[in-house]
C-alpha cells in the first residue's frame, strides 16, 4: 500500500479521484450539520444560543489534536521508510491544523466571554491549546528555515516526533496547574453524556470538518509536489543554460 | 567497556576544558541570569511582601531566560570545525556522546545558576529555609532545559536562522519543568512538602532524558549527511 503510493505520479491519480470525494462528503456532512447545529438543536436551559458554537469550537479542537498525531505518524513513515509522500502530507497538514488550533482559541475566547465572563483565562485546555499552536508554529518555522529542503523535513519529522511524546505530559502539568474548562462529555468509557438532539450536529460538524482537512490536505500536497516540480524543472533548464 | 567510558570521559574533558578557555561565555550567562533578576523591583517596586510571593516565579523565568541565548552555541562550534563528523565516528552511540555533552554544558551553565540561586533568592526576599530544595529543583530544571536545548541545537545546525528558532522549539517543550519547577520552589518556601512536585518534576526530565538523547543524535546525523 504504502510502497504503491511512494509513486507520485500515481499517487496524483489517486488523489485526482479521492478529493472530488472528499469534497462531496464535505458538503454532504456540512449542510445537514449547519441547519441541526443552528436551527434543528436546542438550546442549552444555561447557555441559551451560545451552546452553538460548541459546533465548530470541539470539532475544531478535536481536528487540530488529530492533524498533529497524524502529522507525527507521517513523520515517522518518513524518519523510518523514507516514504517521500509523507512528509509531504506532513508539510501539508501543519497549516490547516494551525489554523484549526486557531480556530478553537477564537471560538472558545468568544464562547468564553458570555459564559464565564471572560475573554481569556489561564484555564488548563486552553493553555494546552495555546501550546499545541506553539507547536504547530514551531515545526512550520523549523521546516522553512533551510536551504536544503530534505534537511528541513528530517529536522522537523524529528521534531514532530519528539513533540507528540511531549503532548501527554505537556497536557498532564497543565491540567494539574489549574482546570476550569468542563469535563469531557463525549468521549467517555461509559458512553456521551451530550443529549442525542446535540450530539448529531456535534458529529455532522466533526466528520464535515474531517473530510475537509483529507480534501485541503490533497490539494496542498498537490500544490507541493507542483512546486517541486517547477523548481526542479528551473534548476534543469539553468544547468542546461550554463553548459550551452 | 573501559575504553567507551574513557572515550566519554575524554569528551566532558575536552568539553569542559573549551568551556574554561571561553569562561565569558559563562559569566555572561550568570550576569544575564542575575540582571533579569534585578530588573523585578525596579519593574515591580522594592516591596519584601510583593517580591518573596513571586520570587520562585521570576528564578526559574529568568533560569529558562538565561539558559535561551546559550543553546545556540551548544553544537555551532563543533560544527565550525567539523567536529561533529568526528563525534558520529566515535564507536560509542552517538545518544551516550550527546548525554556526555549535556552533562559538560550543564556544569557550565546549569550548576552556575544553580549555585547563584540562593544568592537572588536573598535579593528577592524569599526565606532562606528552602533554599535548598530550590536549588535542587533548579538543577533538575536545566539539566532538562539544556537536554531540550541540545536536541534544538542540533535541529537547527544549517538553517537560516538560529536564536529566535530554538526559542520557538524549546519553549513549549519546556512547559512542564517550568511548571513543576516553580510549583516545587513555591511549596519549599511555604514550608510545605514540595516532595510531590519535585517527583513530577524529575519524570519530566527523565521522559527528556531518555528520548531527547536519541533525537539529537538522529539529527545530528542528518546534518552531517
Amino acid at each position: 500500500m504504502f510502497d504503491y503510493l511512494a509513486n507520485p505520479a500515481r499517487f496524483q491519480r489517486i488523489a485526482a479521484v479521492m478529493r472530488p470525494l472528499a469534497w462531496g462528503a464535505f458538503i454532504v456532512t456540512i449542510i445537514p450539520g449547519l441547519y441541526y447545529a443552528f436551527f434543528n438543536s436546542p438550546a442549552d436551559y444555561q447557555q441559551g444560543e451560545t451552546v452553538r458554537i460548541m459546533y465548530i469550537h470541539v470539532p475544531a479542537a478535536w481536528m487540530a489534536l488529530m492533524a498533529y498525531v497524524l502529522m507525527a505518524i507521517m513523520a515517522l513513515f518518513y524518519l523510518v521508510w523514507k516514504h517521500p509522500l509523507a512528509d509531504i502530507a506532513a508539510r501539508a497538514m501543519a497549516l490547516p491544523g494551525a489554523g484549526f488550533a486557531l480556530i478553537t482559541l477564537l471560538t472558545g475566547s468568544l464562547w468564553g466571554a458570555p459564559m464565564w465572563g471572560t475573554w481569556w483565562v489561564w484555564d488548563a485546555r486552553l493553555t494546552s491549546m495555546l501550546i499545541l499552536l506553539f507547536l504547530y508554529i514551531g515545526y512550520m518555522v523549523l521546516v522553512d528555515s533551510f536551504d536544503r529542503e530534505d534537511r528541513g523535513s528530517k529536522a522537523g519529522s524529528v521534531l514532530l516526533l519528539v513533540g507528540v511524546i511531549n503532548i501527554p505530559i505537556i497536557k498532564f502539568s497543565v491540567d494539574w496547574w489549574n482546570t476550569l474548562h468542563q469535563g469531557a462529555s463525549v468521549m467517555r468509557l461509559d458512553g456521551p453524556t451530550i443529549d442525542p438532539s446535540m450530539l448529531t450536529p456535534l458529529l455532522l460538524m466533526a466528520f464535515a470538518v474531517k473530510f475537509w482537512f483529507i480534501g485541503i490536505t490533497l490539494l496542498r500536497m498537490r500544490a507541493i509536489l507542483g512546486e517541486r516540480r517547477i523548481n526542479a524543472r528551473r534548476n534543469h533548464i539553468i544547468t542546461k543554460a550554463k553548459e550551452a | 567497556m573501559t575504553n567507551l567510558l574513557s572515550i566519554q570521559l575524554m569528551i566532558l574533558k575536552r568539553d569542559l576544558m573549551l568551556g574554561w578557555r571561553s569562561i565569558s561565555d559563562t559569566v555572561a550567562g550568570l550576569s544575564f541570569f542575575v540582571m533579569i533578576i534585578a530588573l523585578v523591583p525596579l519593574a515591580i517596586g522594592p516591596e519584601g511582601g510583593m517580591l518573596g510571593l513571586i520570587g520562585p516565579a521570576m528564578i526559574w523565568i529568568a533560569a529558562l531566560l538565561a539558559t535561551l541565548p546559550q543553546m545556540e552555541r551548544l553544537f555551532a562550534r563543533d560544527d565550525a570545525e567539523g567536529g561533529i563528523d568526528h563525534l558520529i565516528m566515535i564507536p560509542t552511540p552517538l545518544s551516550v556522546t550527546v548525554l556526555t555533552k549535556v552533562f559538560a554544558a550543564w556544569i557550565l551553565i546549569g550548576l552556575p545558576l544553580t549555585l547563584a540561586t540562593p544568592l537572588l533568592g536573598m535579593m528577592l526576599a524569599m526565606p532562606f529555609s528552602g533554599m535548598g530544595l530550590i536549588m535542587i529543583s533548579v538543577a533538575c530544571g536545566t539539566f532538562g532545559l539544556l537536554l531540550l536545548g541540545m536536541m534544538a541545537s542540533a535541529l537547527v545546525l544549517g538553517a537560516r536562522r538560529g536564536g529566535v528558532l530554538i526559542a520557538i522549539l524549546v519553549l513549549p517543550l519546556a512547559m512542564p519543568i517550568l511548571i513543576f519547577g516553580v510549583a516545587t520552589s513555591q511549596i519549599a518556601i511555604q514550608a510545605g512538602d514540595p516532595l510531590p512536585t519535585l517527583k513530577f518534576l524529575l519524570a519530566a526530565v527523565l521522559v527528556l532524558l531518555a528520548i531527547t538523547p536519541v533525537a539529537t543524535a538522529a539529527s545530528l546525523k542528518h546534518a552531517a549527511e
